[in-house]
């Protein structure tokens, strides 16, 4: 009887560590080949494992964020408009999903701001109107929820510093925001190795320009 | 011993899976590679990237039956069961491209449609307010599609050899029943909302739903703006007035006023006018929207708008040989408030209550008339979407109507009645697949003035012909009460109707779509008389009839931000009609046979500057010349306009600015809409006449916006 039981209390717990090992070392290493990303390719290769993760992992808000990320990112870097606005669908459904499991993370409004924009460049004329009150209101939600996530504040600083001046942006408004920015991403710890933690060092190129 | 045996049999067991490799390749229907596909054993971290040839492969430690999954943005998700016994290769995987929003069959026959969310529309409602030569009006912007004729001296919505009165405007589904400001004889109107006020619209121009009635051609939906997305303030300044608006927004609640004060006199002054102005027009009006988001799919909407206008002129009336004073006063309110709410998955409530009070107060010498319009409409609608692909719309409205005139001319008349209208309708749309659409519906009216009952049909559908082509068919039976200006002299007549035949081929692909419409219409039951005015209500009957038939072409092409766009609008049309005094069927004198519209809009980032034009022709139109024996016979000269807007944002003050400039007819084409004939010969035996022309030959407009 004591067999039996060390039998299957060991055969639980071998195969719980095993998983979890599992999505620890599978995120890992996903996370090690997205952050060595360049190309389009690259990172949808890193948008599908996140995918592929975050369908067997469906407590776990951060493979769906890492998924939204790596197809924002796509929509920065390809210029074709027309494939823009289905994939940033995609993009939105990861990241709607990610809401329902962690409704009051920070980081996922932060990256809610950080899909506007790219809905925008779509259409400017049209869009502008709509999805700038958007950003601002998911980065306010973003800093209320986690003053200390730097990505609020360096997203709303390189937003304002590509904006043109005649809608009041420029590197003089932008400047107070990145300085903000640097000091958050100076003092930022992420909760684990696998928590979002991107953004300082583009913060300080973009701050080379100004 | 035993105990640790186990341990290291159970290690054994979970490490010692076998590896299979999967590999081969993701091709589409066409047989070329699709690359950045997801596959993957479902269930499982293993998976891998189709790479730019399409090729993939990787290892798995799953084994058994399992399922392969193949996933792409813009294909229809692949599964296939596998036996995963040994390493598979070669495996061939076709993706089925997955008919987009973009490319679904849509019923279009008579519609465009201008909006934000959807993506399959035409139209921006920029578009709508951007329009060079629209002024800034909706219905001036809709007058440069297809289907509409250009008729300078209405300034209305003249449809498809339709009257404007046979033209509908519907906000947020609520009847709007005066549209427009007051009209001086001669002298075009416009609309009286802003087209910043909507976020989207649809102008049909037949074959519409049978949630709509009481119109023969057309109809204009306005659907005006959720929650004001932040709490802003404007002011601007223009050559013809002031402007102001604040709006503020709560979390679930917006509230949004606006204001204005509009005075043509420096225009005038500065621009020639063919018209002895006693009193420059002058508009104030006010707007107030409240907004509250009642739940996750729940909106409470209210809308008031309140507005006075008024004018005076000298009007050199031929047609009585004498020059008149003609004054006009018009206060218009109009009242809506709607809400919608999902009750559950399956229904969705739309109601709405709307009032109109119109007053309007013409002097003529020392003879007015005085004229009032007041409507009140409620409107319940429940949609239904338990079956799949399928919606169901049943709805009811009422419509208390009141119409009451007082002429003081050699004596006092009162002319009024009442009219009570209830509808009812049912219609419903089914998807039957992703390419075939069907619409069917039934509206019901009763009238209590005229106290009738009818029943009419519509239908439509959509067939796709192609990834980018699709056609689509309506047909539709119409009913509209005669207008006022008949039913205050007689209730013994019938409502007049007109049936709709409409085919429409569309192509859209990317930024260009060709759209070609023919249409067939026919008109009967429409009010005919023998003499105008005539109080005796022998004088009316309903004999008369028509047709019009046509073809209305549309091209756009809409580059990506920053480059052309622009659209070409032609509508042919052969329309005749016998009705009020016509003593035989003739084409009426507000349809010119050929409508052309190219629009052009272009954003230069580097200046901040937006630039549009327009150019607009129209054929001659029919008028009656009585010193020939035939009606009708006369033929002006073709209509041409070309203008332009150019719009600069940058900084003034610290604010954010923005500089308008609108310039219409900026070539000074001499147009003529017609002629005035004198209703009695001079001593030679001769009617005079004279010529029916725009207010002032340009008309140059500035507006300076300051954004707070």
């Amino acid at each position: 009887m004591k067999t039996l039981l060390t039998l299957i209390f060991s055969l639980v717990v071998l195969t719980a560590a095993a998983q979890g090992k599992n999505y620890e070392t599978a995120m890992t290493a996903a996370l090690e080949k997205m952050k060595s990303s360049e190309t389009v390719a690259n990172f949808q290769e890193a948008a599908n494992t996140f995918e592929r993760i975050s369908m067997t992992e469906t407590k776990e808000w951060l493979p769906l964020y890492y998924a939204s990320y790596s197809i924002i990112v796509i929509s920065y870097i390809d210029q074709d408009v027309n494939k823009k606005d289905p994939s940033l669908d995609k993009a939105q459904q990861f990241l709607d999903n990610a809401f329902k499991i962690a409704p009051n993370e920070s980081e996922l409004y932060s990256l809610q701001a950080f899909l506007y924009p790219s809905r925008i460049t779509v259409d400017p004329m049209t869009r502008g109107m709509e999805y700038m009150p958007k950003m601002n209101a998911a980065l306010d939600k973003a800093i209320a929820l986690n003053p200390e996530n730097p990505r609020s504040y360096y997203l709303r600083a390189i937003t304002l510093f590509n904006m043109p001046e005649q809608f009041g942006g420029g590197a003089e408004v932008a400047r107070p925001h990145f300085e903000t920015a640097k000091e958050k991403f100076d003092k930022f710890e992420p909760e684990s190795p696998l928590h979002p933690n991107w953004g300082k060092e583009i913060n300080e190129m973009e701050m080379k320009k100004l | 011993m035993k105990t640790r045996l186990i341990i290291l049999f159970q290690f054994l067991i979970l490490f010692a899976h076998a590896q299979v490799e999967i590999s081969g390749v993701v091709q589409s229907e066409t047989g070329s590679p699709i690359t950045g596909v997801n596959i993957f054993i479902q269930g499982t971290y293993d998976g891998t990237t189709s790479d730019s040839l399409g090729v993939f492969s990787f290892k798995t430690e799953t084994s058994g039956e399992q399922t392969l999954v193949a996933s792409c943005v813009g294909f229809e998700t692949y599964g296939e069961q596998l036996n995963l016994s040994s390493n598979i290769s070669d495996l061939k995987i076709v993706l089925i491209e997955e008919i987009s929003e973009l490319d679904e069959v849509i019923i279009n026959a008579g519609t465009f449609e201008a909006s934000d969310k959807k993506k399959s529309v035409v139209l921006k409602p920029l578009d709508v307010a951007l329009t060079a030569g629209a002024n800034g009006d909706i219905f001036g912007a809709f007058g440069k599609l297809p289907g509409s004729h250009t008729v300078g001296e209405e300034g209305r919505l003249f449809v498809r050899g339709g009257e404007s009165y046979e033209t509908k405007t519907f906000m947020d589904g609520m009847l709007v029943n005066t549209p427009y400001y007051s009209k001086m004889p001669d002298l075009p109107t416009r609309g009286r909302f802003s087209p910043i006020l909507f976020n989207g619209s649809v102008f049909s121009t037949g074959g519409y739903s049978a949630e709509y009635g009481q119109a023969l051609s057309s109809i204009v939906a306005l659907n005006t703006v959720a929650l004001e997305p932040e709490t802003k303030s404007s002011i601007s300044v223009l050559s013809v007035g002031l402007q102001g608006s604040h709006a503020k927004r709560w979390e679930n609640t917006s509230l949004s006023i606006s204001g204005e004060y509009l005075n043509t006199a420096l225009t005038n002054k500065i621009f020639k006018q063919n018209v002895e102005w006693l009193k420059v027009p002058v508009i104030v009006g006010s707007t107030m929207l409240f907004r509250h988001k009642t739940s996750e799919t729940g909106m409470l909407k209210s809308f008031a708008s309140f507005n006075y206008d008024t004018s005076s002129l000298l009007y050199d009336n031929i047609e009585q040989l004498t020059s008149q004073e003609v004054s006009l006063g018009n206060k218009n309110l109009y009242s809506n408030t709607t809400y919608n709410e999902m009750l559950n998955d399956d229904w969705m409530i739309q109601t709405g209550i709307a009032v109109n009070i119109d007053r309007e107060n013409m002097d003529i010498n020392s003879d007015n008339i005085a004229t009032s319009r007041n409507s009140s409409q409620l409107k319940l609608t429940l949609s239904n979407y338990s079956v799949k692909d399928v919606t169901t719309t049943f709805g009811a409205e009422a419509l208390v109507y009141k119409y009451d005139q007082d002429i003081d001319m050699d004596g006092n008349f009162n002319l009024s009645f009442d009219n009570n209208l209830f509808a009812g309708f049912a219609e419903s749309e089914w998807k039957v697949t992703k390419s075939f659409a069907l619409k069917a519906g039934l509206r019901t009216e009763y009238n209590s003035l005229i106290n009738e009952i009818n029943v009419t049909p519509r239908l439509s559908a959509a067939v796709k012909t192609g990834k980018s082509s699709q056609l689509s068919a309506a047909y539709g039976k119409f009913f509209q009460n005669p207008n006022d200006d008949y039913l205050k002299f007689t209730d013994e007549l019938a409502p007049e109707t007109s049936t709709h035949s409409i085919l429409t081929w569309q192509y859209k692909k990317d930024s260009r779509t060709l759209r070609i419409e023919a249409y067939n219409k026919n008109y009967s039951d429409l009010v005919k008389f023998d003499e105008e005015f005539s109080v005796e209500p022998g004088n009316y009957n309903n004999t008369g009839s028509g047709y019009s038939r046509g073809i209305d072409v549309f091209w756009r092409d809409q580059k990506q931000f920053g480059k052309a766009d622009y659209w070409i609008s032609y509508s042919w049309i052969d329309s005749k009609r016998n009705y009020r005094d016509y003593p035989v069927k003739v084409t009426p004198h507000y349809v010119s046979k050929h409508n052309l519209s190219v629009v052009y809009k272009q954003y230069f980032t580097k200046i901040n500057s937006f630039i549009s034009g327009s150019y607009t022709f129209a054929s001659g139109r029919p008028y009656n010349n009585p010193n020939t024996p035939e009606f009708m016979a006369g033929k002006t000269k073709t209509y041409n306009d070309l203008s332009f807007g150019f719009t600069h944002l940058f900084y003034l003050f610290n604010t954010q600015t923005v500089a308008h400039v609108i310039v219409n007819n900026a070539l000074g084409f001499k147009n003529v809409f017609g002629y005035n004939y004198a209703q009695t010969p001079d001593n030679n035996g001769v009617y005079q006449s004279q010529p029916i022309v725009p207010g002032q030959k340009r008309l140059i407009v500035f507006l300076l916006s300051f954004q707070l």
